[in-house]
């Protein structure tokens, strides 16, 4: 297959993708389409909302779509890693006790962790170290994760009592952060309407991408090209983030405490190629870049006192600083 | 798939280019023009002959200025493919620009989504020329500035005309006065060419502080006169060397006669010294206004004194005072002895005869008009060795006189240092035979001592 055609088929599934989860999920078309991004390149989410907003919903959505294996994992207080990993267990085989991996709710292509927040640093470790691998290890043995493997992991940002935030070292192993928002009053409206009537107006999405697929269209996205300038806009804008750097910014300085790793700098590229790729481009560009970087570093900055006595958050500052890095450039 | 993106890039980058031309063009003539404006308006005030020139060496400077800047800010093709994207959009053109001889397939798929968006692009429409006209208008208005105030006539603009006319006629008689410096390098003895070189260095000064053509003229005027002068005195090959270095100055032969009488031409200068106000000379033979004169000059003069000077003459006196053993002996002749002077001299001129008056060798010229310290002495051919020239007290007197209705020229001229010395070898000679009294040998001596010093 030529790979224009590739090139086309793969957007066009995806956006077929696209159609079938918004039969089942009104609204958020924003998240819904970053979420694919993510997916699609390899990545791991962290979605912050209000209880009630469908996350759950979202993401069991996208495991029938994208014909992945779901399971979810409410995290608790009282959750053990075991309950996350799975553990051996002593069963009967052939007349004799035999220690047994019972696997845990990890193995699935499509995880979702509820209320993440809500276990204890040593549950969600074994998780995110799960994420971070790809494997389970038992015992002596380490037993891979199905792939490809996406943890969906959900806070709420009200209820912060009794909840074990993640550090900002966790934190920066999410590809994206995002904030799902409230639906407005027509999406509302739909919502319970779909959801409170008839059965039969329920659709069920159809099944538009397989894992085979997915793979396919990562190592497409991962070959589109990107000009020095676009990657120099997108690391002077990771740089731009820390205040330790002699050329930092006012703004960086006065209300940042520290600023996005690396990874950061990877979630952007990856992504914006995804998105150039989704857009029927074959080159990622300035608007790619814009669009990927909330998502992607709105987690892995820390905000200083006067961001906070200033009110400003970490979605203003990041377009402060898209704003700057672009007239710095001459662009 | 290089090839039509590059011809894109390329007429991109010459509409850039175009662009910054009419964005910096009216930006910098415009600063021309009002420094050129600006220059004119201060010529109308105040005298600036070549403010006209100055104002558009200004305009060609800015010309130079925007020139130099244009170039150095000459479109790249980055920007060119930077400025199309924002118009095609989603840097198409920067990466193909950069996949410029890549054949990978992806690159192909990208360079060919750029042709289409290049084809699909409306031109004219995504890329029009932007013309700022306030900037226009402010070049405008510096041009007419500049128009008003160089077209604008004013009195400090005749005023500057004027003094630049004096200037250039000034130069070119420098120039010339240069030019006749040289050729008396080659033709005047030592003695002279000093003497000529600082009356052109004094006419050079003259020149250059000569404000009309006016001063320019008298200053020339006052050359031609001591050089006059210079020639009366010199000797008949030098004189004639001192005619080809005037003609060399643009003197003419005419102007350089020498008119004794021409009292008019020697309003402060007489003999063949110079007379000049304020200044001090030293050497020979110079004597001037409110000045010291030192060395071995004496001033001489020919007979007349200057119209208002009081020369000390050395005038030729037939009878010789010199001889009197005194020190205040008189001379008489025709000639007019000084009245100023110092003088322990010898001699005090009176009468009409050429007096001789030896005045001190340091005389000081207290007179608004000189008294002249020559080079030259006119010796009268008659001296000493007359039988009434015996030194000791006769009836008939101790002098001689030899009366004469002309001019006294009648004499030889002698360098002076010349006749000392034969006067001292002479007087010597007197004493060592016991011609001069014994009382007045010490006396003789001393002077002649004094007179060498």
């Amino acid at each position: 297959m030529k790979l224009e055609d590739e090139y086309q088929s793969a957007v066009t599934k995806i956006r077929q993708c696209r159609t079938e989860i918004g039969k089942a999920i009104i609204g958020q078309k924003e998240i819904v389409e970053q979420l694919l991004l993510a997916i699609l390149c390899d990545g791991n989410v962290l979605l912050e909302g209000v209880p009630g907003l469908g996350k759950t919903q979202l993401a069991k959505t996208i495991s029938q779509v994208l014909d992945l294996s779901f399971s979810r994992i409410q995290f608790t207080p009282d959750l053990m890693p075991a309950d996350v990993t799975g553990t051996m267990l002593i069963v009967k085989k052939d007349g004799q006790n035999a220690f047994s991996f019972e696997k845990g709710p990890v193995f699935a292509n499509l995880v979702l962790a509820d209320e993440i927040n809500r276990a204890t640093p040593k549950t969600q470790a074994a998780l995110l170290e799960a994420m971070q691998e790809k494997t389970v290890t038992a015992g002596n043995t380490t037993y891979s994760l199905p792939l490809p493997f996406t943890v969906l992991a959900t806070q709420n940002p009200i209820e912060n009592e009794g909840t074990y935030p993640l550090p900002e070292a966790q934190l920066d192993r999410f590809l994206f952060k995002l904030l799902v928002p409230f639906p407005e009053k027509e999406e509302l409206k739909e919502i319970v309407s779909l959801t409170l009537g008839p059965e039969d107006d329920l659709k069920r999405p159809l099944t538009c991408l397989t894992a085979e697929d997915i793979f396919n269209i990562r190592s497409l996205i991962m070959n589109l090209p990107v000009s020095d300038t676009v990657m120099d806009y997108a690391m002077q804008l990771v740089l731009n983030t820390h205040p330790e750097l002699p050329d930092a910014p006012e703004l960086t300085r006065t209300c940042l405490l520290s600023g996005a790793s690396p990874r950061g700098a990877q979630a952007i590229i990856r992504t914006a190629k995804a998105r150039a790729m989704l857009n029927h481009r074959y080159n990622v560009s300035f608007d790619d870049i814009d669009c990927v970087a909330l998502p992607a570093l709105r987690h892995r900055i820390a905000l200083g006192f006067e961001a906070v006595t200033s009110n400003l958050s970490a979605d203003d500052i990041i377009k402060k600083l898209l704003i700057q890095t672009r007239t710095d450039m001459g662009l | 798939m290089d090839q039509p993106i590059r011809r894109f890039l390329k007429k991109l980058t010459r509409h850039l280019a175009i662009q910054k031309l009419l964005d910096l063009f009216p930006l910098f003539f415009a600063a021309g023009f009002a420094a050129a404006g600006l220059t004119a308006a201060v010529s109308c005030l105040h005298p600036f002959y070549y403010a006209d020139r100055f104002g558009i060496s200004l305009i060609l400077l800015s010309t130079a200025v925007f020139l130099f800047f244009f170039l150095l800010r000459y479109p790249k093709e980055k920007e060119a493919a930077l400025a199309g994207d924002r118009a095609i959009g989603q840097e198409r053109l920067i990466t193909a620009l950069e996949l410029r001889g890549t054949e990978t397939e992806i690159a192909l798929l990208q360079k060919q989504d750029t042709l289409q968006a290049i084809h699909s692009c409306d031109y004219k429409a995504s890329f029009p020329y932007r013309i700022r006209y306030l900037r226009f208008l402010l070049l405008a208005a510096a041009v007419s500035l500049f128009l008003l105030f160089s077209l604008l006539p004013s009195d400090a603009k005749t005023e500057a005309a004027r003094l630049h006319q004096a200037e250039q006629k000034a130069q070119k008689e420098i120039a010339l006065l240069e030019h006749a410096k040289k050729e008396a390098e080659k033709l005047l003895d030592e003695p002279t060419l000093k003497k000529f070189k600082t009356l052109a260095e004094e006419a050079g000064q003259e020149l250059g502080e000569a404000k009309t053509k006016k001063a320019v003229k008298k200053a020339k005027a006052r050359f031609t006169s001591k050089l006059r002068q210079l020639k009366s005195l010199a000797k008949p090959l030098q004189a004639e060397a001192l005619s080809a270095v005037a003609k060399a100055a643009g003197i003419s032969e005419s102007k350089l006669e020498t008119t004794l009488s021409s009292k008019a031409d020697q309003p402060s200068d007489s003999g063949s010294g110079e007379a000049s106000e304020n200044k001090e000379n030293s050497g020979n033979g110079e004597a001037s206004e409110n000045s010291k004169s030192s060395g071995s000059g004496e001033a001489s003069e020919n007979g007349e004194a200057s119209e208002n000077g009081k020369g000390s003459g050395n005038s030729e006196a037939s009878g010789s005072s010199k001889g009197a053993g005194s020190e205040n002996g008189e001379g008489s002749g025709n000639g007019e002895a000084s009245e100023n002077g110092e003088g322990s001299g010898n001699g005090k001129g009176s009468g009409l005869g050429g007096g001789k008056n030896y005045g001190n060798r340091q005389g000081i010229e207290r007179e608004s008009k000189l008294s002249e310290t020559p080079e030259q002495l006119t010796i009268p051919t008659e001296t000493g060795n007359d039988k009434n020239l015996t030194g000791t007290v006769s009836e008939d007197g101790n002098s001689q006189t030899v009366a004469s209705d002309s001019p006294v020229s009648a004499g030889e001229k002698k360098d002076y240092q010349e006749v000392l010395d034969s006067y001292t070898r002479d007087a010597y000679s007197s004493i060592q035979n016991h011609e001069v009294p014994d009382s007045m040998r010490e006396i003789v001596k001393n002077y002649f001592l004094n007179l060498n010093e």
